[in-house]
């Protein structure tokens, strides 16, 4: 029997041809993407274009049923189309790519598919994919999965509910008072050796000093108070790069007995807790543990400390800097052993290295059958999306969605709950209000144009009232409005726009209750070798939309207890996802920027879910794969 | 950045034209090419007449996150300004800035400026950010009134 003949009973031959000549992109071959690979090959679509930025990992190999240890470092996008070949009916076509590069992957390459799958790990790139839908208007089908739940929402642009409709979770941040000075639980102490510690030490290089003029004070006192603590920071550094491991009971002494000291000394902030106590050992046994699952004694972790700072010095000397990887054994064991001290002096339990590495590494277990669980149902969902499926209604707001109901604390006794797709929300910035259309920019229309000029045009053709504003989206740089107009005589090739750049032209008349004109955005596309002079507009049909404030009409004064402090507030125990300070300079958010940030990930179900959330549960919150 | 966070943005910069308390300024930076950056603000908030801070026109840098309005906007004075809750850095320790405290969505750029003014004649002494001003204002006010005057000179209005 041939393998499409249960198909071919379920859709028929009719649907069947047309799944033949069905072109799909799938963003992704990583948990799920390798599921769902798998699955609409099975399903005999015409042609499948794979797009994948990373390569293949060891940890990948339990649950990315596609790759084999020897494919470790291989991109995975072409390793799983190389896996799947001889058995697939489809025309198969991997990029190894990350989805959001314009140049690879233009407008006009997306319009090219019946529908998009995301199989995505990150929420930047699935708010891209869903923009690049509203765009082109063509189905998506987005998923995501975390330990036993996940979920799948079709979108059908400015029809239904898109990603951006709803809010998302996004991973939890600590005030600074509290990792710096007050931590009361052990994640505090990991952020603090992972975000600040480490990143003093290992990964930052300094600037020179700190200069006069931005301190605020000219008191010479106060000038060398704040010098010294600033260089005191820098002296450490400078104790770590010598390389003279003679330096580590400097280090140890300095940042658990003297600024512990130091923090004892304002009284105030102990009023209403436990005081610290300094560390008692400053020596090493010479006996460092090793057994990682192990919860180690204050002694242990003091000894640990001791190695593996002078290990991670030795390597200062041959790395310009190390930056913290939960799978760079050195820096999770640093990391570990500081945040273990840390929390003895504040009386707050130890954990094994194991479970600090998830701590620090915001480690979610990501589930093979979960996986394959929502890949069998964004692959069948598709059926009806593309409209293959007789016999029921495939209208957008007839097709279900569907996620764990433990994903969303519903108590229930099933596993799935699959409610019909929402409606946009009327409010969304992406998928309501706004028209979205390319626009061609050649290079003598770059050379004669001022943004002036361009501005112009676009007001008179499409009917903006005189108060707009024109953003690019991509670098979200603000280039004109009302009290901006520095650019405006800026030729058009003077700002960098590239095939790509998303300009937003919006209505900004302010008076509650106004007609706003909708908004357009506008994907350019920059042809240079055109000699085509006249800038051409294509026409959309003028929708206004009524103005609303979000604030209401006038915003009511924050009640004086709000500016109160309350840091004795209990703090909820759960498990905490991330970990960011709040303090701290900017850049630190895009050190990592290479490396796909775990943190990125978080992701909450579609509203339809949040509706019906109770408090939610502390584990549903992550969908890494 | 979410699309909610530049909205948001751009309708606190037409709420702030339309309406902004005396004397306050806020306004976006720019950007080395020009443009301006709606992620990061500068803004001056001059102390409260009738106090140690009258004097003065206290500069402050407002950054953005990318989940704002989620998350709280990081708000400083310049480093090693002299305020018992403010940091050596230069970060200010107030609830309303703190997710996990009383950050909300829904709190505007003119309630969390005037909030930081507030702050300036009513430091919480139960939440030090250093020791300096700390200490002078539960030790020695009188050492702690002059330094807040001297400062107010520097930033004057």
């Amino acid at each position: 029997m041939a393998r499409e003949t249960n198909l071919i009973k379920c859709i028929g031959t009719e649907s069947y041809e047309k799944l033949r000549n069905t072109k799909v992109l799938l963003v992704g071959a990583g948990g799920i993407g390798c599921e769902l690979l798998k699955d609409l090959l099975l399903l005999d679509v015409g042609e499948i274009h794979i797009v994948d930025l990373d390569t293949i990992d060891l940890s990948n190999l339990n649950r990315q049923f596609l790759f084999r240890k020897r494919d470790i470092k291989q991109p995975k996008s072409v390793t799983a189309v190389k896996a799947v070949q001889r058995y697939s009916n489809s025309k198969l076509v991997a990029y190894q790519n990350n989805i959001m590069d314009t140049e690879a992957f233009p407008l006009a390459w997306f319009g090219q598919f019946s529908i998009v799958y995301n199989a995505l790990d990150n929420l930047a790139a699935r708010r891209y994919v869903n923009k690049m839908c509203q765009f082109t208007g063509k189905p998506l089908i987005e998923s995501g999965t975390s330990g036993f739940d996940g979920y799948i929402q079709p979108i059908f642009p400015s029809v239904t509910e898109c990603f951006d409709c709803t809010a998302k979770e996004t991973p939890t941040t600590f005030p600074v008072c509290t990792i710096r000075s007050t931590p009361s639980r052990l994640i505090h102490c990991v952020v603090w050796a992972k975000n600040f510690l480490f990143g003093q030490l290992f990964a930052e290089s300094f600037d020179e000093g700190v200069s006069d003029q931005n301190l605020g004070t000219d008191d010479q006192q106060e000038i060398a108070r704040i010098k010294e603590e600033t260089n005191e920071l820098h002296a450490l550094q400078r104790l770590v790069k010598s390389g003279d491991e003679t330096n580590v009971s400097h280090i140890l002494k300095k940042l658990f007995v003297d600024d512990i000291n130091k923090l004892l000394k304002i009284e105030n902030i102990w009023k209403t807790r436990v005081k610290p106590t300094p560390l008692s050992i400053l020596e090493s046994s010479g006996n460092p543990p090793t057994d990682l699952a192990l919860t180690w004694t204050l002694q242990e972790n003091v000894d640990k400390f001791i190695e593996v700072t002078k290990t991670l010095m030795s390597r200062l000397k041959v790395e310009p800097f190390i930056e913290f990887d939960k799978d760079d054994e050195d820096t999770l064991l640093f990391v570990s052993c500081a945040a273990n001290i840390r929390s003895h002096i504040f009386h707050i339990p130890a954990k094994s290295v194991f479970d600090i590495k998830q701590m620090a590494g915001n480690i979610i277990p990501a589930i093979a059958t979960t996986n394959a669980i929502i890949a069998g149902l964004s692959s069948l969902v598709s059926l009806r999306v593309l409209d293959l499926v007789s016999n029921v209604s495939n209208a957008p707001l007839d097709i279900p969605m569907a996620f764990t109901a433990r994903a969303s604390s519903i108590a229930t006794n099933r596993y799935l709950s699959n409610p019909t797709l929402a409606p946009k929300n009327p409010n969304c910035s992406v998928s309501s209000n706004i028209q979205r259309t390319v626009l061609k920019l050649t290079q003598p229309i770059l050379d004669n144009m001022t943004l002036y000029n361009l501005n112009q045009k676009i007001i008179s053709k499409y009917g903006f009232s005189g108060e707009f504003s024109v953003l690019d989206t991509n670098t979200n740089s603000l280039l004109y409005d009302f009290d901006f107009d520095d650019l405006e005589g800026r030729k058009l090739s003077r700002f960098n726009f590239k095939t790509g750049s998303v300009l937003l032209y919006k209505d900004e008349e302010m008076e509650e209750g106004a007609q706003l004109r909708q908004s357009i955005e506008f994907y350019l596309e920059i042809s240079p070798e055109s000699s085509e002079e006249e800038l051409h507009l294509v026409d959309l049909p003028r929708y206004t939309y009524t103005y609303h404030s979000p604030y209401g009409d006038e915003e009511q004064d924050l009640d004086d207890t709000a500016t109160e402090f309350n840091h004795d507030k209990t703090e909820e125990d759960h498990f905490a996802i991330e970990t960011l300070i709040v303090d701290d300079e900017p850049g630190d958010d895009n050190r990592n920027s290479l490396k796909r940030q775990l943190s990125n990930s978080v992701h909450s179900p579609p509203s339809k879910a949040v509706k019906l959330n109770s408090p939610q549960s502390d584990d549903d919150l992550i969908l890494l794969d | 950045m979410s699309s909610l966070c530049l909205q948001r943005l751009q309708e606190e910069r037409k709420k702030w034209r339309k309406d902004h308390p005396y004397g306050f300024f806020a306004k976006p930076t720019k950007k080395v090419d020009g443009s301006m950056n709606l992620q990061k603000w500068e803004a001056g908030i001059p102390g409260r007449d009738g106090t140690l801070w009258k004097n003065g026109l206290y500069p402050l840098t407002i950054e953005y996150p990318d989940d704002y309005p989620s998350k709280p906007p990081k708000v400083k004075f310049p480093a090693g300004f002299y305020h018992p809750n403010v940091y050596p850095s230069g970060t200010i320790c107030l609830s309303i800035l703190n997710e996990d405290q009383d950050w909300r969505p829904a709190i505007t750029l003119k309630q969390l400026l005037l909030g930081v003014q507030d702050l300036l004649d009513s430091p919480n002494p139960n939440s030090p950010a250093q020791e300096p001003a700390w200490r002078a204002f539960s030790k020695n006010i009188k050492e702690y009134e002059k330094k807040v005057s001297d400062q107010a000179l520097r930033y004057t209005k």
